[in-house]
């Protein structure tokens, strides 16, 4: 959606602007959110999350940002609060192995290995700790620029490539360790 | 980007793009979640305002008594009668020293006018009237062709622009808000516009405009007889750490105040830098990543165990005759004292040879796992500790054991390498 398609959405309802919000977003907030924790329901769950929150301050929301980056925002902040609960191990052991009955797997791919090694890398970088994780998802997954990561996430420019830089290595050095080795 | 990036993001998006999207069963999900909370919204608001309806009413009740009270009216729940109460005061509306009736301000105002003389309180006054113009823009709605799209230089970094109906120049598109800006300033504030020979263009991108924010602080500053700038810094809706800063300068043309540029800027505040070098710590955590791999990728053994002269059965270890040898084949990594306390309980050396004793869980030690996060701090100039802790079941037999390890990492000729190591474990 361009912006003026979003500025005309300034005068509609607030279900209005969710409902394009969902529409355009929605899709890319769930891979975020899977990428985050590798764990599909509860990526379904926090995508949800995120809309009711949106819907609850969109009153609140002053332009100050686009929509998009709000909503990016909001995700990762949904998903740092939920790998901060306790319980958290015990939920990726059980949530990771129950979704690896749904339809991810069903849907199996001629490809099978392709698939196995995209599974690899999704899990390796959801186990990187979370300041590295969030960069590389804005930065393998958006395509971000350095300065659009950094408004988002509040990491300064030289900070933020360091941390890029270090997250590579360490996802590099995982990814190794599962046996993938692209260099 | 280099190899590695290019394969690890078509992955990624690869596989995303396959397999997560959101469902219909989501998506009626998350809209029956927020019917539900509007409903619930609903009838709280209704409740709460039948509640201070009512609170309202029991509350004005005695005034309302009181006020027939004083129309000499009996009231049912007042002891005395009506003639006893206190009579009414009537105000007095003529009452008006501290007030100056209006029409002499009117006429102060008209007079000021006259001699054309303005405060700058009035110039003030008037420039956040042309502000609350500008905020306007944000519901302005630039009527657009789908049809007619302009393929843009992917070097402006936007792909296509749309072309705008009813205007052809952004001389003619500006001059419907000539009442509070310029041409210039129209366009920096609807930027980004694109002009040439067949007509405007809207670029398609998601934009948002600053507002001025009536309410929170500015700064007015003068620069000359007929040009002001007015300047406010306020927050995002991303956080504590974004700031916008508006800039508008005011300029009287013709004897009418105009906005005549405009500009808006970022600010963004960060946390202090960490204190050791980003190059410092990949180093260390690549010294981290060999000490993981000490027991995989050093040494080979031999393929089945033989009996040593004590009775025990271990397996030869290849290409290594002494135990110094053995332990100093870490050395680049792991220095050779720590490595021998590491490997002892396992190693023996017997005629020439060296040979390893199995263990229950295969050479054992704690490895350092990036997945529970870590410390690190600088000791002294190139000497550094690096601490972790978790929660681990697997290696230990204790339920809910927590390792707490502790290396310490120095710089030695350009490699680092872990002179200290100890760890503990305890029950969580």
């Amino acid at each position: 959606m361009n912006y003026q398609g979003i500025q005309q959405l300034d005068n509609e309802s607030h279900e209005e602007i969710i409902n394009n919000l969902i529409i355009s977003h929605g899709d890319e907030l769930k891979r975020m959110a899977f990428l985050y924790l590798n764990d599909l329901a509860q990526a379904e769950d926090i995508v949800q999350e995120v809309f009711i929150s949106v819907y609850k301050n969109l009153h609140k929301f002053n332009h100050k940002s686009t929509y998009k980056t709000w909503l990016y925002r909001i995700t990762i902040n949904k998903c740092k609060d939920y790998q901060k609960k306790w319980s958290y191990k015990n939920i990726l052991y059980r949530a990771h192995n129950s979704s690896s009955n749904t339809n991810l797997q069903n849907s199996v791919q001629d490809d099978y290995e392709l698939r196995q090694e995209q599974e690899e890398i999704l899990q390796a970088i959801s186990k990187l700790p979370a300041k590295y994780k969030e960069l590389l998802i804005f930065y393998y997954y958006k395509d971000m620029s350095i300065k659009e990561i950094s408004e988002i996430t509040g990491v300064k420019i030289n900070t933020l490539k360091s941390r890029i830089t270090r997250g590579r290595h360490m996802l590099k050095v995982e990814l190794e360790r599962r046996g993938i080795q692209y260099e | 980007m280099n190899k590695f990036d290019r394969h690890v993001k078509q992955n990624v998006r690869g596989y995303l793009e396959e397999n997560i999207s959101i469902s219909e069963r989501e998506l009626s999900s998350i809209h029956q979640k927020i019917q539900n909370r509007r409903r619930s919204f609903n009838f709280a608001y209704i409740s709460a305002f039948t509640v201070l309806s009512i609170i309202l009413f029991i509350s004005i009740l005695p005034f309302i008594q009181h006020k027939q009270n004083l129309e000499f009216s009996p009231v049912p729940y007042s002891t005395k009668h009506a003639e006893e109460k206190e009579q009414p005061v009537e105000r007095n509306i003529n009452n008006t020293e501290d007030e100056p009736p209006l029409k002499e301000v009117e006429i102060e105002q008209e007079e000021i006018g006259e001699e054309n003389i303005e405060t700058e309180a009035e110039k003030e006054a008037k420039f956040l009237e042309l502000l609350v113009k500008y905020n306007k823009l944000r519901d302005y709605k630039i009527e657009y062709n789908h049809s007619e799209v302009l393929e843009l230089d992917k070097s402006t970094g936007y792909n296509v622009g749309y072309k705008i109906i009813g205007y052809k120049t952004l001389q003619e598109f500006s001059s419907q808000f000539s009442d509070f800006a310029t041409t210039n300033a129209v366009s920096k504030m609807f930027h980004p516009l694109f002009e040439n020979d067949e007509g405007l263009y809207l670029v398609a991108t998601e934009h948002y405009r600053y507002l001025f924010e009536v309410d929170e602080n500015y700064e007015l500053t003068k620069i000359a007889e007929n040009k002001y700038q007015i300047t406010q810094t306020t927050q995002s809706d991303l956080g504590d750490h974004v700031f916008f800063n508006l800039w508008f300068e005011f300029t009287k043309i013709d004897g009418k105040w105009l906005i005549t540029d405009w500009d808006s800027s970022e600010e963004i505040t960060y946390e202090p830098e960490p204190e050791i070098e980003p190059e410092i710590i990949s180093s260390i955590l690549y010294t981290l990543g060999e000490y993981n791999l000490m027991s995989h990728s050093y040494f080979e053994t031999s393929d089945d165990m033989v009996t040593l002269k004590n009775g025990k059965k271990a397996f030869k270890v290849r290409d290594f005759y002494t135990e110094f040898d053995f332990y100093n084949q870490f050395h680049l990594s792991v220095s050779k004292d720590v490595a021998e306390n590491i490997w002892k309980e396992y190693i023996l050396e017997q005629d020439g040879e060296i040979y390893i004793l199995p263990s229950k869980y295969k050479y054992y030690y704690p490895i350092f796992d990036i997945d529970y996060g870590y410390e690190i701090k600088e000791l002294e100039k190139g000497k550094y500790q690096v601490t972790q802790s978790y929660s681990n079941t697997y290696y230990s037999e204790i339920e809910d054991a927590i390792y707490n390890l502790s290396f310490v990492i120095e710089n030695i000729n350009d490699f680092y390498v872990i002179t200290g190591f100890t760890y503990s474990i305890e029950n969580n």
